[in-house]
């Protein structure tokens, strides 16, 4: 009986890993490998992007997809490995959303050397090589969402920022453009810029923890989504919604449609289905040895209760 | 004459053949305080597991109210009427003394929902209280009682059970003199409602202070029953003792030197010892003596820094040392062979040989050719039954793994060694091994304080006897005044003469 | 007997998975992703299976330690992310990364030290409880220190034991076996060693017998602070930074290691063997699945069955060897 055991043990195992792998095994043609690796798949945002890449190579019938990504988006460790083992399969191209500057550079590095261009997306690192920048200018959305700021709050009054993990390319971006914006104004007060790691209950609790020190805030900008409706949550708590001006970055669905309600103030969009679409239309030229955009600049604009329904579409 | 409420008719139970009852009949009487005493191991606490439903007999009869019946768990028990209250009692310390009463049985409102009538609890429980003569609030946490009124409480609860047999084991072992006039009253009180009460004790002043009758167990088999009244305590002592003096006790020479090896001065530890002195010469085997209960292994392990001290002194050699961990005492030559070998005295999973030098060899690096040597020398020297050193000690039989324990110690140059119940589950052939083996350490001038339930064996081997009566010293026989009776008149509580 | 019938190959499968446990199953599984990854074979990806396991193995290594006497170290993974982040900041500041890397050791292990003495002097029920408190201590003194920013940059000095390489064989590869062969060493040849075997098997036991109880289980908590801070400099040369929330779970990760490598949860055994082998199973399990682009999701679900598998493999093994034991009497 303890041996029959044992060998159902055995196969089970062994069927765990053949059921998880799935079909998804290498196949000896000639289709081009394309991987994209984000920093989580855990909030619309990415979801979008995803949507949009997969879009994007579906239409190319020679193009082989996947994406993967860590947990979370502090698993910095963990994104490394995942692209150690896609560069040592040698795909044909990768669209990397790097979680850390310092820690992922090494490896991309690597790739480079092993011959596999690289697209990076939605968040830039400082690194030459890449073949291409595919994303927004996070600096201009951050100035133009303190510019909108400045008017909602007739420029007088505390104003604070909820930011992503520190050291990221696009929360210090945005953080910077909208501080030179804030700086310009002699009446503002700006009290403090506190991360919540893009995560919507920590940007709950942040925002509770504010409002308790800040009694009269006026404005807060959250320079994600998934932050910024969790702040959302905690001024709806305290019966402040519309008093203080909330607003968001990214513009996902759900987003948008708290500004059509009125429970947030305004967001910057970002066409997420788009930077996915075009990093790997991008990498799929690069894999194909064609000519890339250096950098692709998607665009952003101020989504607010009047443009709103353009962008629930 | 009444017919007996309860009957046990030729009851037998044996565990892995080792008989513990033997052809035991008893019976006790509708209204009855049947006392039932007899040494450790004659068979006590099996035969009351049996009439509660613990355990089933392998051979027998009971008989309740005349008819035959078989009980086989305790809820039967509880059903017929039989209640038990233990020495550990089966309270919940923080409920109340009404809860616990009714403890899952709770009076309900209605039958679905369950909501639990509070003011009925209380006043069904003050009643019964106040019947048993000592009124007590019934909503008093049990955690906040005392050890009698606990009793009282359990006692209560049997009888919320309607009772018909309540079986006391050693009750007033946790109790104060005052308690203890207390409880007999309340026996009183149930005999008076018609209940039968089998009362277990070591005690024999209490035996004469209520009870109707006494059946005397001995070795698993009944001896005597008698009423009280025609039973005086030198008959009582013999029955349960037994055995006429025997020659078999070979007249050892004494190795006692006159060197004082070990003297212990109004030592207390643990609340469970009180102010003990003696001393043990180099050479010399010291028994100690004494009932469950009376103290002896917390003696010993707080002797040997494993327990706190809470006064008194020691002096090893005649200089004062203080021992506050095991590693002080090792340092200073003692041993500790403790009661429970498998709990406290090995490492099972461990092989032989590390158990056997784990007290030895103390430098970092181990030195496995130096080990195994000494092992090798410990199992022929002690006759260790064991295939391969390396095997865990765990498949050892008893009598070898005791003498893994004793050689543990060998190694470690022990001089004074605290031996507690070296013999408890070991077969007859290894026992001698190992009376042999403490005989020969005598001889080398080792001091040794035994500590057994045994008689026969402290009688066989020591030179004095100390016998312990609820932590305190009772009493000491040098070896020409002791004898089975003796030491068991001082264990019981009686005096020396 | 059944298993007669049932082919030459099931029998030896079962009889090598009884025999050799934890090492079985990890062939078996390398056998299975060689099948399903033509990439999973090479010298390079094996390479880079070994680099990702190495913080891991070192925690394990600790964590076995604590594991046999029966004890549990929650807080590995905050140690590792305060160490993390003291190392990169004082070789930022300019210190040599030998100074850093001796300082941010004697963190670890002072921290361990301090979890083993709140165990036995405050006389807590378990070590649950102190190293739970030193778990959130640990990572919110790393958060202070920081203010949450990465300390990155690090230059290749420092980074060289977590990027660095031999002969071609990664430094963290190195450091590793270094490790794995002392703490055998320490386990089995010297009485320190037995020492915590014997505390794990019977406690009582062990101080009946002289074994000064107290000091050999501040020194396997030290221990384990030390080999967190080990894990925690091969991590920031590897990520070329020290980041505050490094080490997040990992202290999961290590039991894990431990538990499937055969160790048993209450104390008494465990091999060093075994935990490096539990510590590849996990990390061949994350880079076959990377390999096969299967969702970190699905990883984490294989990982959680992976884990209650070895221990009931563990317990049907244990109990055949009694009924053959029983039946040889």
């Amino acid at each position: 009986m303890g041996f029959r055991n044992r060998w159902c043990e055995a196969v089970a195992l062994a069927a765990a890993l053949v059921l998880a792998g799935g079909c998804s095994r290498v196949e000896q043609t000639k289709k081009l490998e394309i991987v994209l690796v984000v920093k989580a798949l855990d909030s619309e945002f990415w979801q979008r992007l995803k949507s949009g890449a997969e879009a994007a190579a579906r239409a190319d019938p020679g193009v082989k997809f996947a994406v993967l990504a860590p947990e979370r988006e502090i698993n910095i460790d963990q994104q490394v490995a995942i692209l150690e083992d896609q560069v040592l399969k040698k795909v044909s191209a990768l669209a990397v959303a790097p979680a850390g500057v310092a820690e992922v550079v090494p490896v991309l590095e690597k790739a480079k050397a092993a011959g596999i261009p690289v697209v990076i997306v939605d968040t830039d690192v400082p690194w030459p090589s890449r073949v291409s920048f595919v994303g927004i200018d996070n600096r201009l959305g951050g100035r133009l969402a303190g510019e909108y700021v400045l008017r909602a709050i007739g420029g007088q009054g505390k104003v604070a920022v909820i930011r992503g993990v520190m050291g990221v390319a696009t929360q210090d971006d945005r953080l910077a453009g909208f501080r030179e914006v804030i700086a310009q104004a002699p009446g503002v007060q700006y009290v403090a810029a506190q991360p919540a790691n893009s995560e919507r209950a920590l940007g709950m609790s942040v925002m509770e923890n504010l409002l308790t020190l800040h009694r009269d805030l006026r404005a807060v900008f959250a320079t994600n989504d998934q932050m910024a409706l969790g702040a959302m949550e905690a001024i709806a708590a305290r019966n402040l919604t519309g008093k203080i001006v909330l607003v968001g970055f990214d513009a996902t669905r759900e987003a948008v449609r708290a500004v059509q309600a009125g429970r947030m103030s305004a967001v910057m969009a970002q066409y997420a289905e788009a930077i996915g679409r075009r990093a790997i239309e991008e990498a799929i030229k690069a894999a194909r040895a064609q000519p890339v955009e250096k950098r692709v600049d998607i665009g952003t604009a101020l989504v607010t209760k009047e443009n709103a329904g353009e962008f629930l579409r | 004459m009444n017919a007996p409420l309860l009957r046990l008719e030729h009851i037998s139970k044996a565990f892995s053949g080792v008989p513990a009852l033997e052809d035991v009949s008893f019976e006790v009487l509708p209204g009855e305080v049947h006392a039932l005493v007899g040494e450790n191991g004659a068979g006590k606490s099996t035969l009351m597991n049996i009439i509660g439903g613990v355990l089933s007999a392998d051979a027998g009869q009971t008989r309740w109210e005349g008819r035959p019946v078989a009980v086989e768990s305790p809820r039967q028990a509880q059903e017929l009427g039989i209640s038990f209250v233990h020495q550990e009692l089966a309270l919940v310390p923080q409920l109340s003394a009404g809860e616990n009463i009714f403890l899952g049985r709770h009076p309900c409102r209605r039958a679905g929902l369950e909501w639990v009538r509070w003011e009925e609890i209380h006043q069904r429980a003050r009643a019964l209280l106040e019947e048993l003569g000592h009124p007590m609030d019934p909503r008093r946490l049990v955690a906040e009682l005392s050890m009698g009124e606990r009793q009282l409480v359990e006692i209560g609860r049997a009888l919320s059970l309607r009772a018909r047999l309540v079986i006391m084991d050693e009750p007033t072992a946790p109790l104060s003199e005052r308690e203890t006039v207390r409880l007999l009253e309340v026996i009183g009180q149930l005999k008076r409602r018609g209940v039968s009460v089998i009362y277990i004790t070591h005690r024999l002043k209490e035996i004469y202070q209520g009870p109707d009758r006494v059946t005397v167990l001995r070795d698993g088999r009944r001896v005597a029953t008698a009423p009280v009244a025609e039973m005086p305590p030198e008959a009582l002592v013999r029955h349960m003792v037994g055995r006429p003096a025997r020659e078999q006790f070979p007249a050892l020479e004494s190795s006692a030197q006159p060197g004082e090896a070990l003297r212990v001065e109004g030592f207390s530890a643990r609340g469970q010892v009180y102010d003990i002195g003696f001393r043990v010469h180099r050479g010399e085997i010291v028994g100690l003596a004494g009932l469950a209960g009376a103290g002896r292994t917390e003696l010993l392990e707080a002797l040997f820094g494993a327990a706190g001290r809470d006064a008194g002194r020691v002096f090893i050699e005649g200089r004062p040392v203080n021992i506050r961990t095991p590693v002080d005492a090792i340092r200073h030559g003692l041993a500790l062979v403790p009661d429970d070998r498998k709990a406290k005295g090995l490492i099972l999973g461990a092989p032989v040989r590390w158990n056997m030098v784990l007290a030895s060899e103390r430098q970092l690096c181990i030195r496995a050719d130096r080990e195994r040597e000494k092992t090798r020398r410990m199992v022929d020297e002690l006759r260790v039954r064991t295939p391969d050193p390396e095997q865990a000690v765990a498949q050892l039989s008893g009598g070898n793994q005791q003498k893994v324990v004793l050689a543990k110690w060998l190694l470690a140059d022990a001089s004074i060694f605290l031996l507690d119940e070296p013999t408890r589950g070991i077969d007859v052939g290894a026992k001698a091994e190992i009376y042999e083996i403490i005989r020969r350490l005598a001889a080398r001038g080792a001091a040794i304080v035994l500590a057994s339930s045994e008689l026969e064996e402290i009688l066989h081997l020591a030179d004095r006897v100390l016998v312990m009566h609820r932590g305190r010293i009772a009493g000491e026989l040098a070896r020409a005044e002791a004898s089975e009776e003796s030491i068991m008149r001082l264990a019981t509580g009686g005096s020396s003469r | 007997m059944k298993t007669a019938d049932r082919g030459f190959w099931a029998r030896g499968v079962s009889e090598a998975l009884r025999r050799f446990g934890p090492l079985a199953a990890l062939l078996l599984m390398g056998l299975a992703l060689s099948l399903l990854s033509e990439h999973f074979l090479t010298f390079d990806n094996l390479l880079n299976v070994f680099r990702q396991s190495a913080v891991n193995t070192l925690l394990a290594l600790g964590q076995l330690l604590v594991i046999i006497t029966a004890g549990i170290d929650l807080s590995v993974g905050s140690i590792l992310g305060l160490c993390c982040v003291l190392a990169a900041l004082l070789v930022k500041a300019g210190a040599p990364p030998g100074l850093a890397i001796a300082a941010a050791l004697a963190a670890g292990a002072g921290l361990g030290t301090i979890n083993g003495l709140l165990f036995t002097k405050l006389r807590l029920p378990h070590p649950f409880i102190p190293t739970l408190g030193m778990m959130n201590v640990a990572r919110g003194l790393a958060l202070v220190i920081t203010g949450g920013f990465p300390v990155s940059e690090l230059g290749g000095g420092f980074r060289y034991w977590g990027a660095g390489a031999v002969a071609g064989i990664p430094a963290p590869v190195i450091v590793v076996v270094c490790f794995c062969v002392l703490f055998h060493v320490f386990l089995t040849r010297t009485t320190l060693g037995r020492d915590i075997y014997a505390i794990g098997g019977n406690r009582q036991a062990a101080l009946l017998s002289g074994i000064p109880v107290d000091r050999r289980l501040a020194l396997v908590y030290g221990l384990s602070g030390f080999m967190s801070a080990a894990g925690a400099v091969v991590l920031a040369g590897r990520m070329n930074s020290g980041f505050p929330l490094a080490g997040v779970g990992a202290e999961l990760d290590s039991i894990a290691a431990v538990i499937i490598g055969g160790a048993s949860f209450f104390g008494g055994s465990g091999t060093v063997l075994g935990t490096l082998v539990g510590a590849l199973i996990m990390g061949v399990l994350r880079n076959g699945l990377n390999l096969l682009n299967v969702s970190a999701y699905w990883q984490t679900v294989v990982i959680g069955v992976v884990i209650v598998a070895a221990v009931w493999v563990d317990v049907l093994r244990q109990r055949a060897t009694e009924k053959s034991r029983a039946a040889r009497r």
